[in-house]
């Protein structure tokens, strides 16, 4: 029986919770989130999902510090991509909160699958240091292609999706919803590779 | 050696002795071959007549001549493996092979294909000669060095020839002539460096070797001529008288007693290549390895001319109908391979094919100096990552249009729309003015809020959080606005940024987003 189990447990097919494998990851910034987060911050290399209830929320926000991080450290290789953005994103805001816009670059993508397509053009350039998508459907099998590129590269890749993606199935590495507790931000973390899924409940989220 | 083989016995006693050869007139205008200094290699192309097409799963032949005489040139491996053969009648191989598809042969396309070979081979050696109607002359002493030495160079140009689909036998000799006849030789690629060695290993090459035509060859045979060494022995007058002087000239080139002069190829200004399919197609898929062959052949050719291109047009021809166009302009300078390729492969994808395809010509526009990075033989790769971003910008832009891809410059504004323009990725980008709380999302246009008992309300009641901040700019260009901000929250929780329009107390607006 343990001779079975062991086997069961060695297929590279079955994962198990808290391997203790160290896990690339960029600090975002905020502790309380970052001990929350297997890495200690959001994955290098691999999908990271944020399902959103409406924006607004503080969803930029919360990648900011990151993003600024990512950028500087990245010199020549550090291209912030943002594909098929809901608004445009602000240039003195982002100016503001120290982000180099001139390693910023915009797409907009007619179609879903145009913008899946960008995405995954921008983590083969090996120039990115990080890659924001917003998009409504996303197929599973895209969904892989999208988590095979982010593998080949060691970006941040951040998939945001309405809240009807809630019910879907998403093949990303960290998962999280965010929406509004009443008093503040609310973050659910659905699925967390390594980690574990919890609702972190932030009222004094730093407001802008 | 050659004075013991002029000095042996003639074949006809009648004959007078051999007289010996004259001095060479060499001319300094003409690479004379018989110097040490040089190097060729010849490229065979035995398959040429089928290798123009796109390769094929099916059963191939190309066909010549007329009625019954109509025989196969050549055909391809799952034709051999049926059991077909070059020279067979095509009544004979349909029997063998009912599903054969059969094409015509075209010497025009085979020439054309031939001589863009020439124009790509170009990237190895500034001195390629064509030999029609199916070889090519590369003279590649002087490229030892830059390659890293023969071995690795011939098997470069060998191998990236047999990827781009054509069969290649391979002969290398001091003289031209002798590296076109060992190519002919059957069995492993004849390698001679050495000009001592000319007569003796040319010497055992069958007549074949030749290529002379049919009615010399069976002369010569007639004659007990079995190996091109029996024919050097033959006495040079009657030889001449026999076989006419160009024949004795071609053995005296091959040997390297007289000058070999070759035309060099000189390569076009643009690139134009067509291939056509064995079998037409709907699937665009189907396409990309044809489309692959064109791009690197046009690719080798820009190397060749240190050049690259700008323009390029892809056109797909139909049974009926007009062609499809695809053209890429504008682009930035290159003969980036990959690239190149992901543009036309991404435009193809998207593009709707009316009707089954039967050939893709690829052309190219005027081919202009590369400057700069990427121009440099060996800094090709170094220049990479630097160009990764803008080819990373040209592919988008290509498949998306030109407008979907921008970076973001700061203007100096109070205008919150007006305080920033689109501009290149990483292109300076302004200097950043006061600070000041602005939201990370703006709304391309302020969009109109609803109202409840003159409160502003967006999805259920706003909270105005903090405000106003007074915006009150413009007048000079007509673009004036007089605006109050404020902070305010939806019962969602969202944060946004609204103003009222002072000018019409009543106007309210959502401006931005605090994302």
């Amino acid at each position: 029986m343990k001779e079975a189990l062991e086997a069961l447990l060695h297929n590279p097919g079955v994962w198990r919770g808290r391997s203790g494998r160290a896990v690339p990851a960029q600090s975002s910034g905020f502790a309380w989130l970052d001990a929350s987060l297997p890495g200690g911050g959001w994955p290098l290399g691999a999908l990271s999902e944020i399902v959103l209830d409406c924006y607004g929320l503080g969803e930029l926000r919360l990648l900011l510090p990151a993003l600024r991080q990512r950028v500087q450290e990245g010199g020549e290789q550090g291209w912030l991509v943002w594909i098929a953005p809901p608004f445009t994103p602000y240039a003195p805001a982002l100016s503001d909160a120290d982000i180099d816009l001139s390693r910023i670059l915009v797409v907009h993508a007619p179609s879903a699958s145009d913008g899946l397509w960008a995405a995954e053009q921008a983590l083969r350039s090996g120039q990115c240091a990080a890659v924001l998508l917003w998009a409504d459907r996303v197929p599973v099998p895209s969904q892989r292609r999208l988590q095979l590129a982010a593998e080949s590269s060691s970006c941040m890749v951040i998939l945001f999706r309405p809240a009807r993606a809630l019910g879907e199935h998403s093949v990303a590495a960290l998962r999280m919803h965010l929406s509004s507790s009443g008093q503040g931000l609310r973050i659910h973390i659905l699925k967390n590779r390594g980690g574990q899924p919890m609702v972190l409940d932030k009222p004094d989220f730093p407001s802008p | 050696m050659a004075k013991l083989q002029e000095r042996s016995l003639p074949l006809f006693p009648n004959e007078l002795p051999v007289p010996a050869p004259r001095p060479v007139n060499r001319s300094p205008a003409h690479i004379s071959s018989a110097s040490n200094e040089q190097l060729w290699l010849a490229l065979q192309l035995p398959r040429l007549a089928l290798d123009i097409f796109a390769p094929s799963d099916e059963a191939v032949a190309v066909v010549e001549g007329e009625g019954s005489h109509r025989c196969l040139v050549a055909c391809n491996a799952p034709g051999l493996a049926a059991g077909l053969y070059p020279g067979m009648g095509l009544n004979a191989a349909f029997a063998l092979a009912p599903q054969l598809r059969v094409l015509e042969r075209d010497p025009d396309r085979e020439q054309a294909s031939l001589e863009r070979l020439a124009a790509w081979a170009g990237q190895f050696t500034s001195w390629v000669s064509l030999v029609l109607p199916n070889a090519l002359l590369l003279e590649l002493k002087g490229s030892l060095r830059l390659f890293g030495g023969l071995p690795a160079l011939q098997m470069r140009i060998v191998g990236e020839l047999e990827t781009l689909g054509y069969q290649v036998m391979q002969g290398l000799a001091p003289t031209p002539m002798g590296a076109l006849w060992l190519s002919r030789a059957p069995g492993p690629a004849g390698a001679l460096t050495d000009t001592s060695l000319l007569a003796s290993t040319l010497g055992r090459l069958p007549l074949e070797c030749l290529g002379w035509d049919t009615r010399q060859s069976e002369q010569l045979y007639r004659m007990g001529v079995r190996s091109i060494a029996d024919c050097l022995r033959l006495p040079r007058d009657g030889f001449a008288r026999r076989f006419g002087p160009t024949r004795l000239g071609e053995l005296d080139k091959a040997l390297g007693r007289r000058p070999d002069p070759r035309t060099g190829f000189v390569a076009p200004q643009r690139f134009r290549g067509d291939i056509e399919l064995p079998a037409e197609t709907e699937f665009s898929t189907r396409l990309l390895l044809p489309l692959e062959r064109l791009v690197e052949e046009m690719v080798g050719l820009l190397r060749s001319r240190e050049g690259g291109v700008d323009r390029l047009r892809l056109s797909l021809l139909h049974t009926d109908g007009p062609a499809t166009r695809i053209a890429l302009q504008r682009l930035s300078l290159t003969r980036d391979r990959t690239h190149l390729l992901g543009l036309l492969a991404g435009r193809l994808e998207q593009q709707a094919l009316p009707a089954p395809v039967l050939a893709l010509i690829l052309e190219s526009g005027v081919i202009r100096e590369l400057s700069g990075p990427g121009r440099s033989l060996l800094g090709e790769g170094q220049a990479e990552d630097k160009r990764a971003i803008p080819m990373l910008v040209e592919r988008l832009r290509v498949r998306l249009g030109d407008d979907a891809v921008h970076g973001l410059c700061l203007v100096p504004e109070y205008r919150p729309e007006a305080a920033w323009r689109r501009g290149e990725g990483g292109s300076p980008v302004g200097d950043p003015g006061q600070r000041v709380a602005r939201p990370l999302w703006m709304l391309d246009t302020p969009q109109a809020l609803g109202q409840r008992n003159g409160q502003p309300c967006h999805a259920g009641r706003l909270c105005l959080l903090s405000g106003p901040e007074r915006i009150e700019t413009g007048w000079w260009d007509g673009g004036d606005v007089t605006r109050d901000y404020y902070r305010a929250r939806t019962t969602q929780g969202e944060l946004l940024w609204i103003f009222q329009d002072r000018r019409n107390r009543d106007g309210w607006y959502l401006h931005g987003i605090f994302g």
